[in-house]
């Protein structure tokens, strides 16, 4: 659901995508387009930085780890595929029931 | 985790800095002629109570306008008011962590300050992880290794030499300040019960967002139940609160407002990075940096007993600061099937 506060969006496309699993650029990339205030390198910086903080919560987990040579995200940055965990999953069921309707 | 780290220690160093303003802002005027108006009306007790009670008002009004320039900064208007918008989400978190940090645990260190002293105050509250991590692993799960524990033994072992010090002294001397003693134990309850609280909240929102939304929260208990209420029962505050434009008493109260706003700022953002115990347990190092702040600006020494505690919660953690980063890459414990790489 879009508009909804990043963490909480962030869990609900890891529980979408295929096996729960994406790149974080790949899923930075889908949140820039829905939230016009993180377009840039410093929304993309703090969206990443979500991400950490999701994955040290044990609310997604590392499964690969690659340097972004290309540049596809930020050159010489690490580039990491997360997957959603069962505590991910029950917290977005938990906030899905707190959810206020829109 | 080195993120978290640096977030936790950025916290003790400002954190300890903030008592410096802390202590002075008891000496300044209008707070000193409110005191003297109501001990002459009331008793000592009550004046300084009243008092501590507005400088945490006033302490907390402050944090909220260093907070909105922060944000600016930062650029998080517009989570914070999806946030908000989710009331039930994660709101409700925020309001018991104000209620607990503000009225109970900054109440709780500005009277430990007025009652016994800056020193004392900063360390009484070293001991506040204990309950930090007690609640993190009872509540929000989050797994705790052998090193960590052992750490978080030796910071309790130290609160205990920093109280049992203080109240022999003062029950030998006939000199107890009981008032005081209560204040050290609300901040230790405050802000351990704050940091389990909070970090529940945390979870899923980001670090700057939740601080504003906590600290609007207190404001809010401020001024309008406990500020009413005070003055309901015949406290002159809001003429005192009317005489703080003196540029003194303004520049240290946004001192105060700073110092503070930004240690919360970096305490709240080791909190989803480091887990509750070890994010509180690196951030009550900041009693060390009070005794040393103290004792540079305000000349003001401590006794052994307090030394000797604070050397132990500063040892203790160490003891969790060298525990390997990789046995906590993730604060809660996943399935076997689900180990990070």
């Amino acid at each position: 659901m879009e508009g909804m506060p990043v963490k909480f969006r962030f869990l609900e496309l890891y529980s979408e995508a295929e096996n729960g699993e994406a790149w974080n650029y790949e899923i930075i990339d889908v949140m820039k387009n829905e939230y016009d205030d993180f377009k840039d390198d410093y929304g993309r910086n703090v969206l990443n930085y979500a991400l950490i903080e999701m994955a040290a919560s044990g609310f997604i987990r590392a499964l690969d780890m690659k340097e972004d040579v290309e540049g596809i995200f930020r050159k010489g940055s690490i580039l990491t595929l997360y997957r959603i965990t069962n505590i991910g999953l029950e917290q977005l069921d938990d906030l899905k029931k707190g959810l206020k309707p829109r | 985790m080195k993120i978290g780290i640096t977030c936790a220690l950025l916290c003790a160093v400002v954190w300890g800095i903030w008592y410096v303003p802390g202590d002075l802002v008891w000496s300044l005027e209008p707070f000193v002629s409110m005191m003297n108006d109501i001990e002459g009306t009331h008793s000592k007790d009550a004046a300084f109570i009243v008092m501590a009670l507005l400088i945490t008002a006033l302490n907390a009004t402050f944090i909220v306008l260093t907070l909105s320039v922060w944000n600016i900064g930062v650029r998080k208007f517009k989570e914070i008011k999806r946030t908000i918008r989710q009331t039930k989400l994660t709101t409700k978190y925020f309001f018991f962590a104000a209620a607990c940090g503000g009225p109970i645990a900054i109440t709780g260190t500005f009277l430990a300050t007025g009652f016994v002293g800056a020193g004392f105050a900063a360390c009484a509250s070293l001991v506040y992880p204990i309950i930090g991590t007690v609640l993190s692993m009872t509540w929000l799960k989050q797994k705790m290794t052998r090193r960590i524990f052992l750490g978080i033994l030796i910071v309790m072992l130290g609160g205990l030499s920093i109280y049992a010090g203080g109240l022999i002294e003062d029950i030998t001397s006939g000199n107890a300040r009981p008032l005081g003693y209560i204040g050290g134990l609300m901040a230790v309850i405050g802000w351990g019960i704050e940091g389990a609280v909070a970090a529940k909240g945390l979870d899923v929102s980001d670090s700057d967002v939740a601080l504003t939304i906590r600290f609007i929260m207190e404001v809010a208990i401020w001024w309008l139940f406990i500020i009413p209420i005070l003055i309901l029962l015949g406290f002159p505050v809001l003429k005192y609160t009317l005489m703080i434009f003196d540029p003194i008493t303004l520049l240290v109260l946004t001192v105060l407002g700073f110092t503070f706003g930004f240690s919360y700022v970096t305490w709240y953002r080791a909190f989803p990075l480091l887990g509750v115990g070890m994010g509180q347990s690196l951030g009550s190092l900041y009693g060390l940096f009070a005794v040393v702040f103290l004792f540079l600006f305000v000349g003001q020494g401590q006794s052994w007993t307090l030394l000797l505690g604070a050397a132990l919660c500063i040892t203790g953690t160490f003891v969790m600061f060298t525990e390997k980063t990789s046995r906590i890459e993730s604060l809660r414990e996943l399935d076997s099937k689900e180990e990070s790489l």
